[in-house]
């Protein structure tokens, strides 16, 4: 017996293993836990925490962190409302994303040609973007769209495709090319290259700053979008619409198994991540935990789940 | 690079020509401080007055306990992200005894609520190596989480100020017109420094900062000091969150969310201490906070909304860890 127990490969299928007692452990708590409504309206959340965690595991396989993901978001949602006023929902949903690869851009500028560290660049991005945002909407939240774009809005967030809710189809093409970039592609080798020696990276011809600042476009690009399906759903301009959402990037992605010290990861330990963190936070939910002890457990899970995997690797 | 160091390369070049740059790392900072007081003095009539100097004073000797705390873990290699929660929870610990007429209890619950969090801080991260970043941003989950736990997010309110009157003294005293928390601080301020500059302690931090295996190597326990750091880094935020309370006399769950956390790692940058640690003091942190804070003052005066003022600590943030960066390589 427990020779079996230790032949089981605990890196690849510790986590899944655990998710799948949590699972059970919160459906024997309430048997609602697991009812097909909760369960879609969950994998819904999981599915933007997906996308979220998937950009910071790109800046954290490049050896860098990104700490502006959740005022990003918070920027994108009122500038995606904003946009849509003028232009249409559809064009006016592009033109908010766009500001969100704005802010990656110059994340990535800042971090790859001027040399800043990404932890500070990206830290002074979090006020500077949120600032941006309260000053343009004074800390109101933008509503009044018409109902055209409304309805078309509303279905990009909180719409179903037969039983499957609009945002998880997304997530998983999303999520399929993702996988493709990072383990298909040159650039995606070279991200994890970078991640692993930036030096030995140069010096063999990559173009590092390139890649760098792709990777910072593409963090703050998938966290709009995450952004945008809650936006979407709501229907609503946010302005605070990011703020608890930083933690759990970060921690998805590392509770997944990537590492915070870059060249270790991947698109499959975020997906892991964000599902493990999203049932958690919504087990407890279900389970009468109040939403401020909810916050402390999962950050209370999360430093475990790393002081885990520092204990595997030693081993 | 220590000051001893720098005075000999000063000498050094002095026989050649001046080395522009290393007058520009030591008293860079200086100078682009002294040009920005006489600039905002120029534009905003109102700002030079001793009453502002000493109110800007006051508000800011809160953030700098904290910045003591992160300059030590900044300069021993590591950094503290848990800062702003461990504000608010320390805060919310005072409040909780001096609501029922215990301030100095409460005072020492605040001080030991943050050296706890900061000992569990400090020992996840020597014990188990564990990155520092990852281990302070759970904590500041856990702790803000906490915060807000033991009273469902509302404020304690209801301390009668005529009932601790020595207690609110600390906060907002004065002893000849100087707010007595800015005496307190300068008096931590001069600790710190005695702390870094003349102690084993602060040598080994340095050693830590510079470069950990070579400390280690050299016989530095880097579990202990890695406990000693976050613990005191922990302790000063305890001093802030339970000061903070003595001078609201009330708990607020959220006092720290705000720009706390910019403030406390934007300090040490923006006065130039290498943020990946071995180099700088806390004399150079008081600076930085000092232009963060008089910067913003002057905003203020100018009447540009809170929200503007984020935008600028940012900016101002990453722009002189740019200037920094670039003559320190």
């Amino acid at each position: 017996m427990i020779r079996t127990i230790r032949k089981i490969e605990w890196d690849k299928y510790g986590l899944p293993l655990a998710f799948v007692a949590m699972i059970i452990v919160f459906t024997v708590i309430n048997p609602s836990f697991f009812s097909m409504r909760n369960m879609i309206q969950t994998t819904r959340q999981g599915a933007i925490l997906f996308l979220i965690v998937s950009g910071q595991t790109f800046a954290l396989l490049a050896r860098g962190i990104d700490l502006s993901q959740g005022s990003v978001m918070s920027l994108v949602s009122v500038a995606t409302i904003s946009s849509i006023y003028v232009f249409g929902a559809y064009l006016g949903s592009i033109v908010g994303l766009l500001f969100g690869a704005l802010c990656g851009l110059i994340n990535g500028v800042l971090i790859a040609y001027l040399g800043i560290p990404p932890i500070l660049t990206t830290l002074g991005m979090l006020f500077v973007a949120l600032g941006a945002e309260l000053v343009y909407t004074g800390g109101v939240t933008l509503t009044n769209l018409t109902d055209i774009d409304q309805a078309r809005l509303f279905w990009l967030g909180g719409g179903m495709i037969g039983p499957v809710p609009v945002p998880v189809v997304f997530s998983v093409i999303i999520g399929l090319l993702l996988y493709y970039l990072l383990k298909g592609t040159a650039f995606g080798r070279q991200v994890y290259f970078i991640g692993t020696n930036a030096d030995a990276s140069y010096m063999v011809g990559i173009r590092v700053k390139r890649v760098i600042v792709l990777v910072y476009i593409l963090s703050a690009l998938l966290a709009s979008l995450g952004s945008f399906f809650m936006t979407a759903r709501l229907s609503m301009g946010f302005p605070h619409l990011g703020e608890a959402w930083l933690v759990l990037a970060i921690g998805g992605a590392v509770l997944g198994g990537t590492s915070v010290l870059g060249g270790k990861g991947g698109i499959w330990e975020a997906a892991l991540g964000a599902m493990v963190i999203v049932f958690l936070d919504n087990g407890l939910i279900v389970s009468r935990v109040s939403s401020f002890a909810r916050e402390a457990i999962i950050g209370g899970v999360i430093i475990l789940a790393c002081l885990a995997s520092v204990i595997r690797s030693k081993s | 690079m220590n000051s001893e160091d720098s005075t000999i390369q000063l000498q050094q070049s002095a026989s050649g020509s001046a080395n522009w740059g290393l007058y520009w790392e030591r008293y860079g900072v200086f100078a682009v401080f002294i040009i920005l007081l006489i600039l905002i003095s120029v534009f905003v009539p109102s700002f030079l007055s001793l009453n502002n100097f000493l109110n800007v004073l006051h508000t800011m000797a809160f953030v700098l306990f904290v910045t003591y705390g992160q300059t030590l873990v900044i300069l021993s290699g590591g950094m503290d992200l848990s800062h702003g929660s461990l504000v608010s929870l320390t805060c919310m610990a005072t409040a909780a005894l001096v609501a029922l007429g215990h301030p100095w209890l409460g005072l020492i619950a605040g001080l030991g609520t943050g050296a706890l969090c900061g000992l569990v801080n400090g020992a996840i991260i020597g014990i188990t190596r564990l990155n520092p970043i990852i281990t302070t941003l759970g904590m500041l989950y856990i702790a803000g989480g906490l915060a807000l736990y033991f009273t469902d997010g509302k404020s304690i309110v209801g301390i009668d100020s005529d009932k601790v009157q020595s207690f609110h003294f600390l906060a907002e005293g004065e002893v000849f017109h100087v707010p007595f928390v800015v005496i307190l601080a300068f008096i931590l301020f001069l600790l710190t420094h005695f702390l870094l500059r003349h102690t084993r302690f602060g040598n080994h931090l340095y050693a830590l900062g510079g470069n950990e295996v070579s400390a280690e190597i050299s016989g530095i326990n880097f579990v202990r000091m890695k406990i000693i750091i976050f613990t005191l880094s922990g302790l000063s935020c305890g001093m802030a969150g339970s000061l903070l309370c003595a001078r609201m006399l009330s708990g607020e769950p959220q006092v720290g969310a705000g720009t706390f956390l910019l403030e406390s790692i934007g300090a040490v940058v923006v006065g130039g201490n290498d943020i990946f640690g071995g180099t700088g003091n806390v004399g150079r942190t008081v600076i930085g906070l000092m232009i963060l804070h008089f910067l913003g003052n002057a905003l203020n005066l100018m009447g540009i909304s809170s929200f503007a003022q984020q935008v600028v600590v940012g900016v101002v943030v990453i722009l002189f860890c740019y200037i920094g960066l670039t003559h320190n390589k």
